[in-house]
């Protein structure tokens, strides 16, 4: 280390590959974009780089590689949360690709938008340091800032984008401080050689609990649960939800929480286990007030968008059950209920693009009614995914929630399992709602509202709709898959 | 699949999937609604023959599972799909596949969106007969919480005035309740795979019913813990059965359900209540069952009270028979925590019987409803001049309903009514509950009166025809089983026998709950 020598930065592509492929293939993605307008091609090419994305994490997957320092990792948990991240981003860019022409937003951009958000996210699944964590956060944050505003000459987008920008900046702000408390305190930024450090000040009898380095970790912590809508982190998510373009919004609910989780789930089990009790309790409560807010606040919106954001806050909430498990368990249930969540969110939403017009203000449960009658398909599907959002069997909702609440009552994390259960049956309330109005409450009298069921929509829903049932009635396809799931510890 | 039945394929899941086969067919069959009856029947009618090998071949002595299949199905958590098939569960499986195809013909004026209508019914089927037949906890659930998507929309959709209230009611009140019996499986369940990876046991049996029946008292519960995973349980079966004071769903559901709804929600799926205490409150909790036999009791004769008053008080016939749902329910529970042979009988007995006796009540009332348009019991009089087949009809399922000796609903009450009091549930409960017996004449009778007899109203009850040939078809097979069942009752109980005798002695058996432990 001492000689001055120059050392050329050793490359490892089977870590960097995913992310990093994804960000040139954006890249050239918005190059094609300037000598053609032709959003054919452009989603095409876009949906050919996020298969080739997932095909390079199949081609080594079952191998544990650390790279960069150790600053990044390349696991079977990361690429199996990456590969839901990518057919979560390739489901919205079917539901998006008529509806933003339809809003007269035909920029190209979109696209390479999309793809550079989604990178930012696998490098942040991938992350085992402090500041690839933060990179990837900003990476993403940046790219969905201005997704958000894409709709600007509506006066909501706009709105929805400034307040995203300024409260996303003031987490973003809080990371970067939480970072330096704990590196100040730690000398490390790796997460690693956090717990290391952390197992010598056992050792030599220093205390854990030093205030600045808890403050570290709640600021940290802040800052991701305000990337997954974490009460009391929550309040711009209903407005941003409203406001973006809906398919940034579908995209926004699933996308950004899983990767956020996932940075949450290697922050806390790999560089803070000897701080488990502590953020077991105090994320306990969290969780439980996430769970109870989201879905009571829920009953009380008759706007669909806003109550799905109410219901994305919920779901944060029973996520976040399987992170504070903390075990094998844990982190198998929540791999499950982030597939099944993207799909059956990303679902709902696509129902909604459908039947959006035009510069409509707000989006009433009403409209729905008799949907039933006037496109049997897309109510049956909706219906699909209400009933597996609220967590009835036999669809992939059950099956993943099943698996949460077993990994919380095996960590003796019983009492929020059983707010979780309870909870559930009050999200049933309002979910149940949307299928009364569309089957049994006849439209208005007034001339009905065309539906936009185009091809890559209908495509989109299709999916959805299998990949539900599949999980549901064949949860051991994934959880085989997931199962044996382990953080990697690199140092 | 492994398969342990002679017949040489796996019957069970046969009969149990089948049904939902002919409601992906009718999918296809869109806008040819003729066809699409004949099928719904022609089918159900199949599913029938194909269950009834299960009654031939079931072999009477044998305590354990009959017809078991199975395969590991999700092997990381220990849950397998298994199915099997016992003296309790027989009948309820052949009642169930009895029942359908006469509710399906009996729909056969439901002009809107009829297709729907028939995959419903036959998804339905498929849901329960899987709740019925299934061996695993976790595959007992997914059969049990999907019963209540097709009813929903069964009721939501085809139903009266105030059918959405009803059915939102219906599904939140039993999703309620059985959210609490997901948190008591999932506790079982890590128990038992704790406990058998320990043993060195393979662990994908950690939700099977007959595993853990082994093994519960291994797994050092408390005596308050034991108690409050039998609750769990308890109060999701007690709202399907249902119990009072959780009774509520039921008069709005039934009411407000088309009459093919009714008659499988009387006749089916509230013995998926009394099935569940039997098979989970008792087999699993056995020394809690003994212990809170009593007070589940009160609760019962309460219900059979309760439900005997309110049926007296109302003015709606279908409402009237609703009631006397409760009431009726009251003594199958009844029964059940007698905890000894001549009751458990009387419970399963008397389950198939108002089956069939409610089931043809509320075929009756569609039948009449259909023409009149009224269930005002004010409105009807006189019908015995007029549409006199009908009222032959209406007489006997009334006296089967209400308990007349030689038909069958005397045969369960009277079981039910010697067990309890065999019982430590002891004389006093049983002498209310035989009140109740009393009440039931006094109720249904002054429904069949106020039907029957007095001055005949051309304007209140206009259109009145008697009952067509399709009709009899349906309400005389049903009449017939009340007959056979009221004379020949020891051939409906001696296929239980053996089982419910193995559940008596394993009640008896099971160790003291000892307090403070």
């Amino acid at each position: 280390m001492n000689d001055l020598t120059f050392i050329t930065p050793e490359i490892n592509w089977t870590v960097l590959g995913m992310p990093a492929f994804l960000m040139i293939w954006a890249m050239l993605v918005l190059i094609v974009d300037m000598f053609t307008s032709d959003r054919r091609v452009l989603i095409t090419l876009s949906l050919i780089g996020l298969g080739v994305t997932a095909a390079l994490g199949a081609l080594d997957y079952g191998l544990t590689v650390s790279g960069f320092s150790d600053m990044l990792v390349f696991d079977q948990f990361g690429v199996l949360v990456n590969w839901i991240l990518l057919a979560g981003t390739a489901l919205t860019l079917l539901i998006a690709f008529d509806y933003m022409p339809r809003q007269n937003l035909n920029q190209g951009e979109f696209y390479p938008l999309v793809l550079f958000a989604t990178s930012g996210m696998l490098f942040l699944v991938q992350a085992t340091d402090l500041v690839t964590i933060f990179i990837g956060v900003e990476t993403l944050s940046i790219a969905l800032y201005v997704l958000t505003g894409f709709a600007v000459p509506q006066f909501k987008s706009g709105e929805a984008a400034i307040k995203y920008l300024l409260l996303g900046g003031f987490a973003a702000g809080f990371l970067v401080y939480g970072i330096a408390l704990i590196y100040g305190m730690t000398g490390k930024t790796n997460l690693a050689q956090i717990a290391t450090e952390l197992s010598t000040w056992q050792s030599t009898g220093k205390a854990l609990d030093d205030p600045i380095l808890l403050a570290g970790v709640g600021f940290v912590l802040i800052a991701l649960g305000f990337k997954v809508s974490m009460f009391p982190f929550h309040a711009w998510t209903p407005d941003v939800y409203e406001g973006a373009p809906t398919p940034v919004t579908a995209y926004m609910s699933v996308a950004t929480k899983g990767a956020a989780f996932a940075a949450m789930l290697r922050f806390l089990n790999v560089a803070f286990p000897a701080l488990k009790p502590e953020w077991q309790l105090l994320f306990g409560l969290f969780a439980a007030a996430t769970m109870i807010y989201g879905n009571i606040v829920a009953v009380a919106q008759s706007n669909l968008k806003r109550m799905l954001a109410y219901s994305s806050i919920a779901h944060a909430g029973y996520m976040l059950l399987g992170v504070l498990a903390a075990s094998e368990k844990g982190i198998s249930a929540f791999t499950v209920y982030l597939l099944a969540y993207t799909l059956t969110n990303l679902g709902a939403f696509a129902v909604l693009i459908a039947l959006e017009n035009r510069g409509m203000p707000v989006f009433e449960l009403k409209d729905l009614r008799g949907l039933g009658k006037r496109s049997p398909w897309l109510a049956v599907s909706m219906t699909v995914f209400m009933f597996s959002l609220a967590g009835v069997p036999p669809t992939a909702g059950f099956a993943s929630k099943f698996g949460i609440f077993r990994a919380a009552w095996d960590a003796n994390l019983d009492y929020l399992a059983i707010i979780g259960v309870i909870t559930s049956v009050v999200s049933a309330f309002f979910y149940l709602r949307v299928i009364v109005t569309m089957w049994m409450r006849d439209a208005e009298a007034t001339e009905p509202q065309p539906t936009y069921a185009t091809a890559s929509l209908s495509l989109g829903v299709l999916v959805a709709v299998i990949g539900i049932v599949a999980v549901g009635l064949l949860p051991n396809i994934f959880t085989d898959l997931a199962k044996a799931l382990v953080l990697t510890v690199a140092q | 699949m492994t398969n342990t039945n002679d017949l040489g394929f796996t019957i069970l899941s046969l009969v149990v999937f089948l049904p939902a086969v002919g409601a992906i067919i009718l999918a296809f069959m869109r806008g040819q609604r003729g066809a699409a009856r004949i099928f719904a029947l022609g089918w159900s009618t199949l599913v029938f023959a194909v269950s009834l090998p299960l009654l031939f071949n079931f072999k009477y002595d044998a305590a354990g599972l009959q017809f078991y299949e199975y395969f590991s199905w999700i092997p990381d958590w220990g849950v397998r799909y298994e199915l099997g098939l016992d003296g309790i569960s027989l009948w309820l499986v052949l009642l169930t596949t009895f029942i359908t195809p006469l509710a399906i013909w009996s729909a056969w004026n439901v002009e809107d969106k009829t297709n729907n209508f028939l995959m419903l019914i036959l998804l339905q089927e498929t849901g329960m007969l899987g709740v019925f037949l299934a061996q695993d906890l976790f595959l007992f659930y997914i059969f049990w919480e999907f019963t209540l998507i097709p009813m929903y929309f069964l009721i939501g959709i085809w139903g009266g005035k105030r059918r959405i209230y009803a059915t939102v009611k219906f599904f939140l009140y039993t999703f309620a309740a059985s959210v609490f019996m997901l948190i008591g499986i999932i506790a079982l369940g890590l128990l038992n795979y704790k406990y058998l990876a320990q043993q060195g046991l393979p662990t994908d049996t950690a939700f099977q019913v007959q595993t853990l029946m082994a093994n519960i008292n291994q797994f050092g519960l408390s005596d308050t813990e034991l108690k409050l995973l039998f609750l769990s349980f308890f109060v999701a079966f007690a709202v399907k059965v249902p119990l009072w004071p959780v009774h509520t769903w039921l008069p709005d559901a039934h009411v407000e359900a088309p009459t093919a709804g009714s008659v499988i929600l009387a006749a089916v799926l509230l013995k998926m209540g009394g099935y569940g205490m039997i098979r989970f409150c008792v087999q699993l909790f056995p020394q809690v069952a003994q212990e809170w036999a009593r007070p589940i009791a009160l609760l019962a004769v309460i219900g059979i009270i309760y439900g005997a008053v309110l049926s007296y008080a109302q003015s709606d016939i279908k409402k009237l028979v609703a009631y006397s749902s409760v009431s009726h329910m009251g003594f199958i529970v009844l029964g059940i925590f007698a905890l000894n042979e001549v009751g458990l009988q009387g419970a399963v007995l008397q389950m198939i019987n108002h089956g069939l006796s409610t089931g043809a009540l509320f075929l009756l009332i569609g039948m009449v409803y259909e023409r009149t348009h009224t269930r005002e019991l004010a409105d009807y009089g006189g019908l015995w001049k007029v549409v006199p087949v009908f009222v032959y009809f209406l007489l006997f399922a009334t006296m089967a309903s209400v308990g007349l000796p030689g038909l069958n609903g005397f045969v369960g009450e009277f079981l039910i009514m010697l067990g309890a009091f065999d019982s430590p549930i002891g004389w006093t409960f049983t002498a209310f509950a035989a009140v109740g017996v009393i009440l039931a004449a006094v109720y249904l009778l002054k429904m069949f009166q106020g039907i029957a007899s007095g001055p005949f109203s051309e304007r209140r009850t206009p259109h009145l025809s008697d009952l067509t040939r399709r009709e009899v078809a349906i309400l005389l097979p049903l009449c017939i089983l009340m007959l056979v069942i009221g004379l020949y009752s020891p051939y409906f109980t001696r296929p239980m026998e053996t089982t419910i005798k193995a559940l008596e002695a394993f009640v008896a058996n099971a160790a003291p709950l000892i307090a403070g432990q």
